[in-house]
C-alpha cells in the first residue's frame, strides 16, 4: 500500500471515529470542524488531482510567511483577486452557456396566409378529435 | 496480539492523516490574522479554479455543473466580504501604527477579518462538496 492509499485510509477512518459520538467522536464543535477538514483532505488525497497539489504549495507559501514573520503584500493578495475574478468569469460563462442550452429558441407557428397574403381568419369550429378505429377502445355501456 | 496489530496499524493511520494535515492546510498554517485571511481567501481561489476547470468539461453532467456554480455563486460575495474587511483592517492597522487610533479598533477589525474567514470556510467545503459530487 502507498503513501496516499495510506492517508484515504487514515482520513477516512479519522473523519468516521470524529464525526460519530457512538466512537468517542464529535464531542464539540472544535472536533466537527476537524473531521469536514479531515473529510476535505479526504476528498483531494483520493482525487489525487492539482487541486491537492496547488493546496500543499499554498501551505508551504503560508509556513514561509510565517518563518519570515511577514504579513501578505499588496501584490500577493492582487494577484489571488485577479485570479478569482478569472475564475468567476468563466464559471459565469459556463452558467450562461448552460443556460442557453437550456432555453431552445422559439420560433412562431407559421399563421396561414391566402393567395393574396393576408392572414386567414380561424376556423370557428372546432376540431374534432379522432382516434385511428385501432386505438379507439371499445366502453361498454353500464347495465 | 491481534488487537494491539490492529491499534498499531490505525496508530501508522492516524499518524499519516495528521501529517497529510499538516502539509495541506493553509489556514492551520498561518498565525496572524492577516495570514489566516490570505490564506481562507487562497484556498477559495484554489477550489474556483478548480470549479471552472470542472464545469468546461463536457463529460461533466449539466446538473453537477450548475450545482457547482451555484456553490461558487454562494462564497463568491463572502469572499469579496472578506476582502473589504482586509482593506478596512490594513487602514485601521495604519491609523494605529500612526498612533491616530485606538488598539480597540485596531482588535475590531481583526476580529472582524477572522469573522468573514469563519463565514467563507463552510461555503468552500460547500464548493468542494459540489466539486468532488461531480467527479
Amino acid at each position: 500500500m502507498d503513501f496516499i492509499s495510506l492517508a484515504i485510509l487514515a482520513v477516512n477512518g479519522l473523519r468516521t471515529v470524529m464525526g460519530n459520538p457512538a466512537l468517542g467522536g464529535g464531542s464539540s464543535v472544535r472536533l466537527d470542524q476537524a473531521s469536514e477538514l479531515l473529510g476535505i483532505l479526504g476528498v483531494l488525497l483520493e482525487q489525487g488531482d492539482d487541486a491537492y497539489e496547488d493546496l500543499k504549495d499554498f501551505t508551504e507559501t503560508i509556513q514561509a510567511m510565517v518563518k519570515g514573520g511577514r504579513e501578505p503584500s499588496a501584490a500577493e493578495w492582487d494577484i489571488l483577486r485577479q485570479r478569482s475574478d478569472d475564475a468567476h468569469a468563466r464559471l459565469q460563462r459556463a452558467k450562461e452557456e448552460l443556460l442557453e442550452e437550456e432555453e431552445p429558441e422559439v420560433t412562431p407557428d407559421p399563421v396561414p396566409v391566402d393567395r393574396g397574403g393576408n392572414p386567414l381568419e380561424p376556423d370557428p369550429t372546432p376540431a374534432v378529435e379522432t382516434l385511428p378505429d385501432d386505438d379507439n377502445p371499445i366502453v361498454e355501456p353500464p347495465q | 496480539m491481534r488487537q494491539l496489530d490492529y491499534r498499531l496499524a490505525f496508530l501508522i493511520l492516524c499518524l499519516s492523516a495528521l501529517t497529510a494535515c499538516q502539509s495541506a492546510n493553509p489556514i492551520r498554517a498561518a498565525e496572524t490574522s492577516e495570514q489566516r485571511a490570505y490564506a481562507a481567501y487562497g484556498t477559495f481561489v484554489i477550489f474556483q479554479e478548480k470549479a471552472a476547470d470542472l464545469v468546461e468539461q463536457p463529460s461533466i453532467p449539466r446538473n453537477a455543473k450548475l450545482a457547482i456554480i451555484q456553490a461558487e455563486e454562494r462564497a463568491k460575495p463572502v469572499a469579496d466580504s472578506l476582502l473589504e474587511a482586509y482593506v478596512e483592517f490594513i487602514s485601521v492597522k495604519a491609523e494605529f501604527q500612526a498612533g491616530n487610533t485606538s488598539q480597540d479598533k485596531l482588535i475590531t477589525a481583526s476580529t472582524r477579518l477572522d469573522d468573514w474567514v469563519t463565514r467563507l470556510a463552510p461555503l468552500v467545503n460547500e464548493l468542494l462538496r459540489n466539486i468532488k459530487g461531480a467527479e
